[in-house]
């Protein structure tokens, strides 16, 4: 969270992060989605590791629901297993990305992703 | 009487010859009496004699003398006698009687005068052997004709006398190419020297019998025999002769051999070797069956062969006898005997039916070889492996969860620190800022060292059956893809030809081509990296060799580079983790192959796989 925020400030000073910090607040959270108002959001980003549920539950709901699947996603984990990545892309409308360990590649890389959403 | 009346007139213009007994009177005589011209011409002769060669006087007048001599030599000494026109005394010949036997008879010679001019001879045959004597020597004849043994005579010389037809089928020789040859023609080089000594004592009066030697038959083979040889005596019990009696034990004393061969395997054989009769009954019992069952073979022999059952085995003997006598063969049955001292050994059986010469099954024989020791092994050697497996599993298991949990807090360590560079990098001081720096070098390496033990961990999987086929050209060239800012910053030169398909999972080999090749460009001198993938087929595997021109390895950590965290530069001079090659060794055996390399320091190096092929 704290390197998301640091990348935002670097590369999106405009953008508000809204953080729901566990599992289950989620789940809540795409359920009050719905197409008629604007989309919420303009991009997720979705953590693997989160209390309560996962963050493969979480996606998996986004996926029925006809528009939290519209919003673009990413899935940011520190995660190299190709069992996660499998499971992710085979819902196919979100991207894998692994956090790289240093921060400076971090930010360059949220940069890039960024200027592709935005 | 007629014939008599017949030869009177047929010889009528002979009988002014006077000065001699009248043919009447001789004809009647049971002594062979004949008139002989002095150029061997028979005259006449008496009934006797007419009887003795079977002939009528017609058929015999007229004929010479020496014509019914045997042998040539002294047909024409016979000649020479009578042409000399004196009495002779009697001369020793054999002549052919009627039934073309030749038979020894004495000649002798007398003249018969016309006045005082001799005119012709008288003379007498007498038959040295009479009939019964006849028929004996012909019955003994037909015995020694008809025998399998080779009988012969010699003489006192050594010369072949007799020779049957035994000896013919033995030493190959017929009787008339050895009768008056040296019998020391029979006798192989090696025995030759023993022969004029046996004759010697044989023509002494000694007799020999069985007398184990060797013969040596027409085609040069060499014969086993038996001999008994003994003196021929004459009426005055001297000497003149040497009979001889061979037989042939080749095939006995082959089969003694193989005989006294077997014997000597099944007593040294570590198994125990046990023969039954169909009774069960124990008839023979080896060295290995006393020392793995405890008994003796004088305290077994004879005694029913369940004596060393175990006691749930009881049951099995009969089911073994009855297979064994319908011809069948118990082959590596696994069952439990008993010792003498009652320790229960598993043992491995195979009882097969042993037969006589006609065929017939008489027993059985049984050969029983103790596992016990074996089992033992086993069962340990199973335990040890299940052990490791456990601990290879329990350590995979952990080196997977430590890195994986260790890279959590590292990226605290690694986003914090960048935070803090990021803050406040150039405020703190260019001191703070080296230390910064140093920490993130270390987080950095930290990450890459946690990353390759997960993949080593990873790698332990097996294939478990999978059938996998890679491409290894595939395989290399992503590899290449991987490694392309090192090639290209480094200059490195990278040839391969064509490579096979060959049986690991694509990631690995690529994995270990990535690995070979980014240590030949890591380790490089001071020319630019010149690395060349070549491949040849070796039996059902392919060798894929990678060869480089680098810094070379010094030959005795030539294993120890294969090692965990084994690097032989520091990270400062060489970059790396230490795992490549650990790497490389386990992806490959994984797969059944080997990997090793072939350097010397400063002459690069070539690292060397093998991987099974497609067949």
């Amino acid at each position: 969270m704290l390197l998301v925020r640091e990348a935002l400030s670097e590369h999106c000073r405009d953008c508000v992060l809204d953080v729901i910090s566990d599992g289950e607040a989620a789940l809540r959270w795409v359920d009050e989605q719905n197409c008629n108002g604007k989309p919420k959001a303009k991009l997720v980003i979705v953590d693997l590791k989160l209390p309560r549920r996962s963050g493969h539950e979480v996606l998996e709901h986004m996926k029925a629901n006809e528009c939290c699947a519209r919003i673009p996603t990413i899935v940011l984990t520190s995660s190299e297993a190709k069992l996660d990545r499998d499971r992710v892309e085979a819902l196919g409308f979100a991207r894998f990305l692994t956090k790289p360990p240093l921060l400076d590649d971090f930010i360059e890389l949220m940069g890039t992703v960024l200027r592709e959403v935005l | 009487m007629s014939a008599n009346q017949d030869l009177d007139r047929s010889l009528g213009p002979r009988e002014p010859h006077s000065g001699g007994p009248d043919r009447t009177l001789l004809d009647d005589l049971p002594v062979c009496l004949k008139e002989v011209g002095f150029d061997g011409t028979i005259l006449w002769a008496n009934q006797a004699e007419l009887a003795f060669y079977g002939l009528t006087l017609e058929q015999y007048a007229g004929r010479n003398v020496a014509d019914f001599v045997a042998d040539p030599s002294s047909a024409a000494n016979l000649r020479a006698t009578l042409s000399q026109r004196q009495p002779f005394s009697p001369i020793r010949l054999f002549i052919h009687d009627l039934r073309d036997r030749v038979r020894p008879v004495s000649f002798t010679g007398k003249l018969r005068f016309d006045g005082d001019r001799p005119v012709s001879y008288w003379c007498t045959q007498q038959d040295s052997l009479n009939q019964a004597v006849l028929d004996l020597q012909a019955r003994l004849a037909a015995v020694v004709e008809s025998s399998d043994d080779a009988i012969l005579s010699i003489d006192l010389s050594g010369m072949v006398q007799s020779w049957n037809r035994g000896a013919e089928r033995l030493f190959g020789y017929p009787a008339e190419e050895i009768i008056g040859r040296p019998i020391s023609l029979l006798a192989p080089a090696d025995v030759a020297q023993e022969v004029p000594g046996i004759l010697a004592r044989i023509a002494g009066g000694e007799r020999l019998e069985n007398y184990e030697t060797r013969r040596c038959g027409k085609d040069g083979r060499a014969i086993a025999v038996s001999l008994t040889i003994s003196p021929i005596l004459n009426s005055r019990d001297e000497c003149i002769g040497i009979s001889e009696i061979a037989r042939d034990i080749t095939e006995r004393q082959r089969a003694s051999e193989s005989q006294a061969r077997l014997a000597a395997i099944v007593e040294s054989s570590d198994d125990a070797i046990i023969s039954k009769d169909l009774n069960g009954i124990i008839r023979s019992w080896n060295i290995g069956a006393e020392r793995i069952l405890g008994y003796r073979a004088e305290e077994v022999l004879g005694r029913h062969i369940s004596v060393i059952a175990a006691p749930e085995t009881v049951g099995e003997f009969p089911t073994i006898l009855s297979r064994i006598a319908k011809g069948e063969r118990v082959e590596h049955y696994q069952t439990r005997r008993r010792t003498k001292d009652g320790r229960i050994l598993t043992v491995s059986l195979t009882v097969s039916p042993v037969r006589d010469d006609k065929g017939r099954i008489i027993g059985a024989s049984k050969i029983l070889r103790d596992m016990t020791q074996r089992e033992k092994h086993e069962q340990a050697l199973r335990e040890a492996n299940e052990a490791l497996q456990r601990s290879n599993s329990d350590l995979e298991q952990f080196a997977y969860s430590a890195s994986h949990d260790l890279q959590e807090p590292l990226r605290i360590v690694a986003s914090y620190t960048g935070m803090l560079k990021r803050r406040f990098g150039g405020q703190l001081g260019p001191e703070a800022d080296e230390y910064i720096q140093h920490t993130l070098n270390g987080v950095q390496r930290m990450h890459q060292l946690l990353k390759d033990l997960l993949f080593y961990a990873h790698a332990a999987q097996p294939l478990d059956g999978e059938e996998v086929l890679t491409d290894a050209d595939a395989a290399f060239h992503d590899a290449i893809a991987n490694l392309k800012a090192a090639i290209e910053e480094s200059g490195a030169v990278i040839q391969a030809g064509a490579l096979p398909k060959v049986r690991i999972r694509h990631v690995h080999l690529e994995q270990v081509f990535q690995n070979l090749i980014s240590n030949a460009i890591r380790y490089r001198g001071v020319d630019p990296p010149q690395i060349a993938i070549s491949t040849a087929p070796q039996g059902t595997d392919w060798l894929f060799c990678v060869r480089d021109n680098g810094i070379g390895i010094d030959p005795k950590y030539q294993e120890e580079i294969f090692g965990i965290f084994k690097r032989l530069h520091s990270s400062a001079e060489y970059p790396g983790t230490g795992m490549g090659l650990a790497i490389c060794q386990r992806l490959v055996q994984q797969a059944k192959g080997r990997i090793w390399v072939e350097s010397e320091s400063g002459k690069g190096a070539t690292f060397c796989f093998t991987l099974p092929g497609a067949e």
